[in-house]
């Protein structure tokens, strides 16, 4: 009688794993875990183990990898419709979350996988099925990144170096592309400090190579014997990273009279070619980026 | 391209020169070994006044030329057959993304790609230096903290007007060759060809064969280097010996920071003194010697260039560093251990392992298998000098952490640093594992 229980509760364990995987999916990885204190690789885990030691019927093996073909199908259909939208895509429209997904494919993966391992010992086959979980979710985690760049070569096949470089860095590489155009090669710039929103505009080492050979100087490191009759300007940013203080505003946090200034609006627009006198209070929240010549300060 | 696929033509004949047999050891061996003679040569030109021109590149090529004429024959014999089209799609998949995207990647802008693109526009180190720290000279410093050797083999590409992308693919995939070749040689055709479709698989690593770092032929180098001790501590044969020390050389001129070199030096002296055969410790010796010796020449040569430059940049003689403290660098790891002893706080414990759990997050499930797999086989394990380098190389990763929380503010933030770091131990890993369940027949208890 116990034996005949053995495989019917595991089967039932298995659906309770596959049920909790769509949890996850439907809501988002680690809701299990805030509602059941225990986290989700844990069921896996003991899945794993009772996936070794209970003895599955041949009869369905069939069964199983017919499962593991739908939703491995399933997660190659979803992986590309992302990757042809915009991140986040799938999640917004039909309520399935990505990461979550990958474990529906580990769940058949370790149900099928004992079915191979049968003639290898059991900490053999522990080791394998915990390989196998971990190649699985590379291959997936592969094939997501891969399937990301391929499908956008596949729209764009003409793309510019620009548009290239845009896509990764999005508006700060505009802005790169605005101060590069509007300040001469032998002038010298002023970047804020690498700190809070400012950790690209402020990374000498980055902003040098978009406008190298101009140099590149920090705004608190200025040496008086450095200023040069060459023409200096400044960056002004509104903070292109993802955290950070922006208690202050925009950088710089002075307020000057300048000759000439040209800005990236919200829209990421540059403004007209007329000299604006730049006062900082009436710019914070429209501009996001900007080149401001400091000559005659 | 025409540079990666030069680089497989010139080390294929080389490796044939150096009576390498198999066709997968040849491709694979000889494109690292190309590249780091390609490379090492452009370094001796370049910090000897001579500045890289389009000549030197057709060099280069025409040498591939000539190598195709004695090595065309075994190249259109190769057949892909079953689950090789994996690999190679996915090696495909890689030359498809290089193909089209330029280096843009955090690092590749501040360091790798930028310095190529200087070389190959004429620049010397004296150059760099120079143009660079008129106005901060933290910049040549900075971009002489690495080794040039990628940056120097990329900047033929650029001088030929091509991507330097595709190199990163000719890493990949002469990578998994390699790998491929040890493993079908220490376990059998299947696990072997599972094994690498489960290597060229990874994550991490076929992201970092897309991308201008250094980080995926170093941890390539590295691990091969291991691979080939293990070689040798089952053939004995020197060569292998020879090859593990050319591997773990090509490392140390790729990334310099990382102290796992001293784990090969250990190791093979273990290996040749237990053979109890004098040749060989002497080989293994020199081989030591040649290593630090090229070590040495890179750190000593950059830090007396920086002393150099500093002086006629009209800094004062209190910043520089004289050449002698070079060997304070290494040193430098040794005192940072000891401090542990005399100032360690115990409260910051939790917070190392926060950062080590985070650091290794993506390695856990193998580590996991890689311990059942040799607790399993304690008498295999014990006496596999891949398993050795697996567990010295974490026991040192977790010192470095301890030293680097006395020794440097921001040592949390480097979670993603140490992570690549790591790269190496994956190849490591599978190859014990692939091994072990195959061969060994001792201590295989339930």
């Amino acid at each position: 009688m116990k034996q005949k229980l053995i495989y019917p509760t595991f089967l039932v364990y298995f659906f309770l794993c596959f049920g909790l995987a769509l949890v996850e999916i439907y809501k988002y990885p680690g809701v299990v875990l805030k509602f059941t204190r225990i986290n989700y690789s844990y069921f896996i885990f003991l899945l794993t183990l009772l996936s070794i030691l209970v003895k599955k019927p041949e009869k369905h093996k069939k069964i199983f990898k017919l499962g593991a073909t739908i939703i491995i199908l399933f997660y190659i259909g979803i992986t590309l419709v992302e990757t042809a939208t915009f991140n986040n895509f799938v999640f917004s429209r039909f309520h399935i979350n990505l990461g979550g997904a990958v474990n529906l494919v580990l769940i058949f993966f370790i149900i099928l996988a004992p079915y191979y391992l049968q003639r290898k010992k059991l900490l053999d086959k522990i080791a394998l099925i915990i390989l196998g979980i971990w190649a699985v979710s590379n291959l997936l985690g592969t094939f997501s990144f891969a399937s990301n760049k391929i499908v956008f070569q596949l729209r764009h096949p003409h793309a510019s170096y620009d548009e290239k470089m845009r896509k990764d860095w999005g508006e700060f590489y505009d802005c790169m592309k605005l101060i590069q155009s509007n300040t001469p090669e032998d002038s010298s710039i002023y970047i804020p400090p690498q700190a809070d929103v400012w950790q690209m505009e402020g990374n000498e080492y980055l902003v040098r190579f978009f406008l190298y050979p101009r140099k590149i100087i920090h705004f608190d490191k200025i040496i008086e014997s450095t200023m040069s009759a060459n023409p200096k300007f400044a960056i002004y940013s509104w903070g292109y990273w993802y955290s950070g203080d922006r208690k202050n505003g925009a950088w710089p946090f002075e307020k000057f009279p300048t000759k000439q200034a040209f800005f990236l609006d919200s829209k990421n627009n540059i403004n007209s070619d007329k000299p604006i006198i730049f006062d900082r209070e009436k710019m914070v929240n429209k501009e996001t980026c900007g080149i401001i010549n400091l000559e005659g300060l | 391209m025409i540079i990666t696929l030069s680089l497989f033509a010139i080390g294929y004949v080389l490796t044939g020169l150096m009576r390498v047999r198999s066709k997968t050891e040849r491709f694979g061996l000889g494109f690292f070994l190309a590249f780091g003679l390609v490379g090492f040569s452009l370094f001796c030109l370049t910090s000897n006044g001579v500045r890289l021109d389009r000549n030197i590149a057709f060099v280069v090529v025409g040498l591939a030329c000539v190598s195709l004429l004695f090595s065309i024959k075994d190249i259109v014999s190769v057949r892909i057959k079953g689950w090789w089209w994996l690999i190679v799609m996915l090696i495909g998949l890689s030359l498809l993304i290089n193909l089209y995207w330029p280096p843009n990647t955090w690092d590749a802008l501040t360091l790798y790609d930028f310095r190529a693109k200087l070389f190959s526009s004429g620049f010397l180190y004296s150059d760099l230096y120079q143009n660079l720290s008129e106005y901060n000279a933290n910049f040549g410093y900075y971009v002489n903290g690495y080794p040039p050797l990628t940056s120097l083999v990329a900047s033929l590409s650029y001088l030929l007007n091509e991507s330097a992308m595709p190199l990163f693919t000719g890493v990949f995939a002469t990578f998994v060759f390699l790998f491929y070749h040890f493993m079908e040689k220490y376990s059998s055709k299947k696990i072997g060809i599972v094994f690498t479709l489960i290597l060229a698989s990874t994550a991490i690593i076929f992201y970092h064969s897309t991308i201008f770092y250094s980080n995926l032929f170093f941890s390539a180098s590295l691990a091969l280097s291991s691979i080939y001790l293990f070689d040798f501590s089952k053939t004995k044969n020197k060569k292998s010996l020879l090859f593990c020390y050319l591997l773990l050389i090509l490392s140390s001129w790729t990334r310099t920071t990382e102290p796992f070199y001293v784990i090969i030096f250990f190791l093979s002296l273990v290996v040749t003194i237990s053979d109890k055969k004098f040749l060989n410790i002497l080989l293994c010796i020199f081989l030591i010697v040649l290593t630090l010796y090229s070590r040495f020449t890179w750190q000593v040569y950059i830090n007396n260039f920086n002393s150099i430059n500093k002086l006629e940049a009209g800094m004062s003689p209190s910043s520089i560093i004289p050449a002698k403290e070079v060997v304070s660098v290494q040193i430098g790891y040794i005192n940072g251990l000891t401090q542990i002893f005399t100032s360690f706080d115990s409260t910051i414990i939790q917070e190392i392992i926060v950062y080590v759990e985070k650091s290794l997050d993506i390695y856990k499930y193998l580590l996991f298998s890689f311990f059942i797999v040799s607790l399993s086989r304690i008498k295999y394990s014990f006496a596999n000098v891949v398993f050795w380098f697996v567990v010295l190389s974490f026991l040192i990763m977790i010192a470095g952490v301890i030293s680097f929380s006395i020794t440097v503010p921001f040592w949390e933030e480097l979670v993603d640093s140490a992570r690549r770091m790591m790269i190496f131990t994956i190849p490591c890993m599978l190859f014990f594992i692939g091994t072990a369940i195959n061969n060994s027949k001792d201590d295989n208890r339930n």
